[in-house]
């Protein structure tokens, strides 16, 4: 499925960009869920215990299409993996960028402890690239820096004020760590 | 890939704008796009059919609407290349339409003997009708 391909589906009609949305949640969701857990080698059982759920409940959310995922289970959820959940309007270029790179073999996100390391040890340079890639800024960090010194040394490229941004974001960040 | 029956018709892009809605298809479509990257199919999203029905497999996922939607195909010649032979929904254990796995055992046969073709997926070109079957 290219970029393209969504892109005419796109600009069909509102209706069909709505139901491209709805499909990241309704369908791409699930596969995140059961990646995470996986990736913890956490069984439905386990992962049912963290969250405070039932287990036919989590098969029932891993399940493309099946779960009801309101924000009250998915903060549960992000509470249960210990990682961030974040909820926001965003451009469709943002979200097509985000689909089309999104892969269920890749997709890891550490827990809060597994990051702390970084967080704390990282100059503020590669927090904002990162926030750069995570916000899907990514023609800006794109331009490659591949190793840890190479993002430590290298220079961000990009306006003053997605920097500026990102460094307020993370500001808080910091503070907490 | 797409099944096209030897009249050259895409038979899984015409279920798709036939049966299901704008959401659906939209689900539909997510569906491929994220199994495309995965390495491994399996449960949940996807189930190895077995007895008359082996060489197949079936793509699984819920309507919008909270139909389980089927999607019956086979490995093609080449390396990840997969061909989705028919969609179907699926309630219970009936599919519908009630013959789908015969229909998908007799393109398959159309495939052996070159008969049926296959083509690039391909997403409906028809416009916004906002209701449709599940």
């Amino acid at each position: 499925m290219s970029t393209k391909k969504t892109m005419e589906r796109l600009k069909k009609s509102k209706a069909h960009r709505a139901a491209f949305v709805a499909s990241q949640i309704n369908i791409g969701l699930p596969f995140q869920i059961r990646s995470l857990r996986k990736q913890r080698e956490w069984d439905q059982k386990r992962f049912a215990d963290e969250a405070g759920m039932l287990q036919p409940r989590i098969s029932a959310m891993e399940k493309p299409g099946h779960g009801s995922l309101t924000l009250e289970t998915l903060k549960r959820l992000a509470a249960a993996f210990d990682v961030a959940l974040i909820v926001r309007f965003a451009p469709f270029s943002e979200l097509l960028r985000w689909s089309d790179k999104f892969s269920p073999d890749d997709f890891s996100i550490l827990g809060f402890e597994g990051e702390l390391e970084t967080l704390e040890a990282a100059p503020d340079n590669v927090l904002v690239l990162n926030y750069l890639q995570t916000v899907g800024n990514v023609g800006m960090a794109e331009e490659t820096k591949t190793t840890k010194t190479d993002y430590i040394e290298g220079t961000i490229s990009g306006s003053a004020s997605s920097i500026a941004e990102a460094t307020n974001v993370i500001s808080p960040i910091r503070q907490v760590a | 890939m797409d099944y096209v029956s030897p009249a050259g018709i895409n038979q899984i892009k015409k279920w798709s704008k036939k049966s299901l809605t704008v959401q659906s298809r939209s689900d539909f479509e997510t569906m491929l796009a994220i199994l495309a990257k995965q390495k491994q199919w399996g449960n949940p999203d996807f189930k190895i059919l077995s007895g008359k029905n082996s060489g197949m497999g079936e793509i699984r996922f819920k309507s919008a609407q909270g139909t389980p939607i089927r999607v019956v195909g086979m490995k093609g010649e080449t390396g990840g290349q997969y061909i989705l032979l028919i969609g179907c929904s699926h309630k219970g254990k009936v599919y519908d339409p009630p013959d789908a796995l015969d229909t998908a055992i007799q393109r398959k046969k159309t495939l052996a003997t070159r008969t049926g073709s296959i083509c690039e997926h391909e997403e409906d070109d028809g416009e916004a009708e906002e209701e449709q079957g599940a």
